[in-house]
């Protein structure tokens, strides 16, 4: 019988301390090589047109169909929907697209195996950097959003304790998806962009981002309810405008309202548990079988 | 022609033995390289405290007024230790890079002003490349660097296929170039170079990451193509001090952006030790007879040490000139002794290097 | 020495050499059938049930009509990334590759360096083009006016002519500004998709300064032309109108065809000669 050997509370305290040692040596990483080829101003003006951008075709669009016809409730679904779908994007590319990047143009991956930093935390840490732009980019939008278009919010409406308790539920659910790409990148070629990016533009179509899901055909209303992500941005727009956001979608009381805040809370809660404690299993699963085929340091060269 | 190079590949061995053994000076030829005071400075930014200073920008000087010449015809060497300017002088002759004074010219054409001919008649591989389109066969992008050149399709295609062959990567003519393990890039990056026929070559550092045999197979058949091709010229740099010694005619060793030495490896290893020094074994002379030996007529000095298991002793001669070694020789096998070893002892191409530059380039690896 | 081809003979042989490999790239690695055209054409789909949110789509006609006008825009954003990744971005690229010292070194070009980029990109984008079209139009069932297809290919090469002489341009420009220029060409992903009406009509705009601007990018004036050539019941001025009539734009998208591709020309002189002087044309890492 072979003996079983328990980790010895020093162990596992070291094993802490390492693994946060990777964490911030990985944050500090992340960070410098998101923004050091630029002074602090460019990086902030480049880092946040990308998001811009997106919403402004969002705004072109309502400005084409809206004409005499203005629908700020609507408009304002739209922009804040999109301005936390931005921390979506962010979180999932950015620990999706690190295994990319290390892999195929620093080519450090396999020193990063071959070390004892910790890669669980060491992909957290270099996506860190991506997630905080994420949130800034967020602030910048809604400031923009708030002075310029006509928005239907108001600081006295904003939901100050759900909103922290659903962004940081979401934030953990939205950490387990990426680390389920970066997973599936283990094993993928580089196709153009990432496998972070592709997912995050399916996500655009399934998860309410930029209508409500009633919108949608049944079918594919079946599998928005299944996306985690919306009901996270369902929470986060009830949280930001202090209610439902498009209540009524032609003439009928729309799916999300009829989900009760400590419904939505517990399915968030359900979600982020579910999310991260899969995507670490998942990245443990992928590893193994990326060691198996040899394929860690693999770059596609395409 | 390739083929004759393939056949003369395989004698390669005895024929570079032979020209090893040959120190006589080729007469003088036209030049392929020239290089005349040819100095390259980079204006550096300061960060804001130096600017804060006053200091508006620093004055990197990577080639302070470097002169060579190369001979067509010539497999000339370039060492030195990383930083030494190297890098930057070859940049220089292959157009890459503008002097910032003097004068350069490859094949007898300006390399500034006549730019586009010198690259008609120039080709450059570089050690340790992993350049090339990871989506095409090797065969493809060979053909690929041959169009830029202007060759014929037809004709590219039966070079391409033949060099292959030389470098033994013809099995693998029809894979893709992302499946290549890094020294079969390299030697299908080496074809590259040869492919378009270059009157003058540059190799740097051309064996980086091959194995043995491959580093093997791309030294034998640059001699030998040179061989074959009397007025071509290789430029080579390289880290492997015994690549330079067997290879090269001549060898310029460069630091700190200026030449310190530039002759034959023979020559320069005499700079360090004028006279030759040789080692022989013998058996079967007495005390006296040993004692006959330094009055041979050339022997400078004589020193000797009893070999092991008392089989004799191994004499150190110091002579004058090398043909006093045959006098020696016939000394011993007349004084009745036999010959167990003769080797003769020189210094060596690091041993030079060393006493130029200060440092070995492995010490140097080591500092970092 | 080996009998090698000079002027417009080895223009020619470089130019197929250099778009040789971004043709042939197509059938080596078909997963892009899957990751750039099926998946994108879903997410584009996302576009439409906007409009459909904000009350646009009234009738079967109209939301196919919107369809198409997403579609198109699709179409058009494979163009756009192919000049942003594979023309503008691609010197960069090459230069941290290694290629692009060998590209200087040998003795044709890089006009025709540049010329065979484009080529091998457009056929490389104009696949991908037509697989989401005809994705589209299969899946879709999105109808176009069979009147407004010749003009609209007519639309579609000027177009073509403007915009890679805009990308040749660019990939020189870039070339000098090193690592920020692959900062750039993300950074500027988005935004040029919204100013271009890529997703919406160019005239959602609304304001001349911006329309003018947004028509250095000749995308937005070709995609508006085509779309009211292939889209006349959509582009009848209720609910969308074009900017200028169609074949004005393409007027004025070759006229800026012609302006790109002589910059292009004088740029690349220009950035070769300057790379050499400032020594950061084969320095990787810069």
């Amino acid at each position: 019988m072979s003996a079983i050997i328990h980790d010895s509370p020093k162990k596992v305290a070291g094993d802490v301390a390492e693994s946060l040692r990777t964490f911030k040596v990985a944050s500090w990483l992340g960070w410098q090589i998101e923004s050091n080829w630029a002074d602090p101003f460019a990086f902030f003006v480049f880092s946040i047109m990308r998001p811009l951008g997106a919403s402004l075709i969002l705004v072109l669009i309502y400005g084409a169909v809206s004409g005499n016809n203005s629908q700020p409730e609507a408009f304002t679904y739209l922009y804040v929907s999109n301005a936390w779908f931005t921390l979506v994007v962010n979180t999932i590319v950015g620990l999706s697209w690190t295994i990319i990047d290390e892999r195929e143009f620093y080519k450090m991956l396999k020193y990063v195996y071959t070390s004892p930093a910790r890669i669980i935390p060491f992909l957290m840490g270099r996506g860190l950097a991506k997630i905080v732009i994420g949130m800034l980019t967020f602030v910048v939008l809604m400031g923009i959003g708030i002075i310029f278009f006509p928005m239907t919010l108001s600081w006295g409406a904003v939901q100050w304790g759900w909103l922290p308790l659903y962004f940081v539920l979401g934030m953990i659910m939205l950490v387990g998806l990426g680390l389920i790409m970066a997973a599936v990148s283990l094993r993928t070629a580089r196709h153009g962009g990432s496998i972070g990016e592709i997912v995050a533009g399916l996500l655009l179509l399934f998860c309410g981002a930029y209508y409500p899901v009633d919108v949608l055909p049944d079918w594919i209303q079946k599998i928005s309810l299944a996306v985690p992500v919306t009901y996270w941005l369902e929470g986060m727009r009830r949280a930001t405008a202090g209610r439902v956001l498009a209540p009524v979608v032609k003439g009928h009381p729309s799916i999300m309202s009829q989900i009760g805040d400590l419904q939505l809370l517990s399915i968030l809660v359900f979600c982020a548990v579910a999310s991260l404690s899969f995507s670490i299993w998942f990245y443990k699963f992928v590893e193994r079988t990326a060691k198996e085929a040899g394929v860690i340091d693999k770059v596609s060269n395409y | 022609m390739l083929e004759d190079t393939t056949v003369a590949l395989a004698q390669g061995e005895a024929q570079t033995q032979e020209a090893a053994m040959t120190t006589s000076p080729k007469p003088a030829r036209k030049l392929a390289i020239k290089v005349e005071n040819v100095s390259r400075t980079y204006n550096i930014k300061v960060d804001k405290k130096a600017k804060k200073e006053g200091k508006e920008s620093k004055l990197l000087t990577a080639l302070g007024g470097v002169s060579l010449e190369v001979e067509e015809g010539e497999l000339f060497g370039l060492l030195g230790p990383n930083g030494a300017g190297k890098t930057t002088l070859i940049k220089i002759m292959t157009t890459l890079l503008a002097p910032s004074g003097g004068v350069a010219m490859v094949d007898g054409l300006d390399v500034v002003k006549e730019a586009t001919e010198v690259r008609r008649r120039i080709n450059m591989v570089s050690g340790g490349e992993t350049s090339g389109y990871g989506i095409l066969t090797v065969r493809e992008n060979l053909w690929v660097w041959s169009q830029f050149y202007g060759l014929d399709s037809k004709v590219a295609r039966q070079r391409i296929d033949e060099l292959l062959k030389i470098v033994e990567l013809e099995d693998k003519a029809g894979a893709l170039v992302s499946g290549l393990s890094t020294g079969q890039r390299q030697r299908m990056n080496f074809c590259r170079g040869f492919v378009t026929d270059p009157k003058v070559l540059f190799l740097d550092e051309p064996t980086l990451g091959l194995d043995v045999h491959a580093a093997r197979i791309v030294r034998d058949f640059t001699q030998t193509w040179m061989k074959q091709n009397p007025d071509r010229t290789v430029l080579l740099t390289t880290h492997y001090m015994a690549e330079a010694d067997s290879l090269c005619d001549r060898i310029a060793i460069i630091d700190h952006g200026a030449v310190l030495a530039c002759d034959t490896p023979s020559n320069l290893k005499r700079m360090l030790q004028k006279q030759p020094v040789f080692e022989i074994g013998v058996a079967g002379l007495n005390g006296s007879q040993l004692e006959a030996l330094p009055r041979i007529p050339g022997v400078v000095r004589v020193s000797s040490e009893s070999r092991e298991g008392g089989s004799g002793y191994n004499l150190k001669f110091i002579i004058e000139a090398e043909p006093v070694i045959g006098a020696v020789v016939s000394e011993i096998t007349a004084q009745g002794g036999s010959i167990l070893s003769l080797q003769k002892n020189e210094p060596t191409l690091e041993d030079v290097f060393i006493k130029l530059v200060g440092r070995s380039l492995s010490a140097e690896d080591k500092e970092k | 020495m080996v009998e090698k081809a000079t002027g417009w003979r080895l223009f020619r042989k470089t130019v197929w050499g250099r778009a040789y490999p971004r043709i042939i790239g197509l059938s080596r690695e078909p997963s892009w059938l899957f990751f750039e055209v099926v998946i994108p054409a879903i997410g584009l789909l996302a576009y439409l049930f906007i409009y459909k949110f904000l009350g646009q789509e009234e009738s079967d006609r109209t939301k196919t009509d919107i369809l198409g006008l997403v579609i198109l825009g699709g179409a058009a954003v494979t163009y756009w990334q192919n000049i942003l990744w594979m023309m503008a971005s691609q010197l960069y690229w090459d230069k941290q590759e290694g290629l692009l010292e060998l590209f200087i070194l040998s003795p044709t070009s890089l006009m025709a360096i540049l010329l065979g980029m484009s080529i091998g990109g457009l056929v490389m984008a104009t696949i991908r083009a037509s697989a989401v079209m005809i994705f589209g139009i299969v899946v879709f069932s999105i109808q176009f006016s069979l009147e407004g297809i010749l003009p609209a290919l007519a639309a579609f090469l000027i177009t073509m002519f403007a915009l890679y002489g805009l990308g040749m341009m660019l990939s020189t420009v870039f070339l000098l500004w090193g690592r920020a220029a692959w900062q750039i060409s993300l950074a500027l992903t988005e935004p040029i998709y919204a100013l271009s009406g890529m997703y919406s009509p160019l005239n959602a705009l609304k304001n001349p300064v911006l329309v003018a601007a947004a028509g250095i990018v000749p995308i937005s004036l070709g995609l508006d032309a085509i779309r009211q050539l292939l889209l006349p019941s959509l582009f009848d001025g209720s609910p969308f109108s074009g900017v200028l009539n169609p074949w004005l734009e393409v007027g004025i998208l070759f006229a800026a065809g012609v302006v790109f591709n002589i910059a292009a020309y004088i740029l690349v002189k220009r950035v070769e000669w300057l790379a050499k002087v400032k020594a950061s044309l084969s320095l990787r890492w810069q």
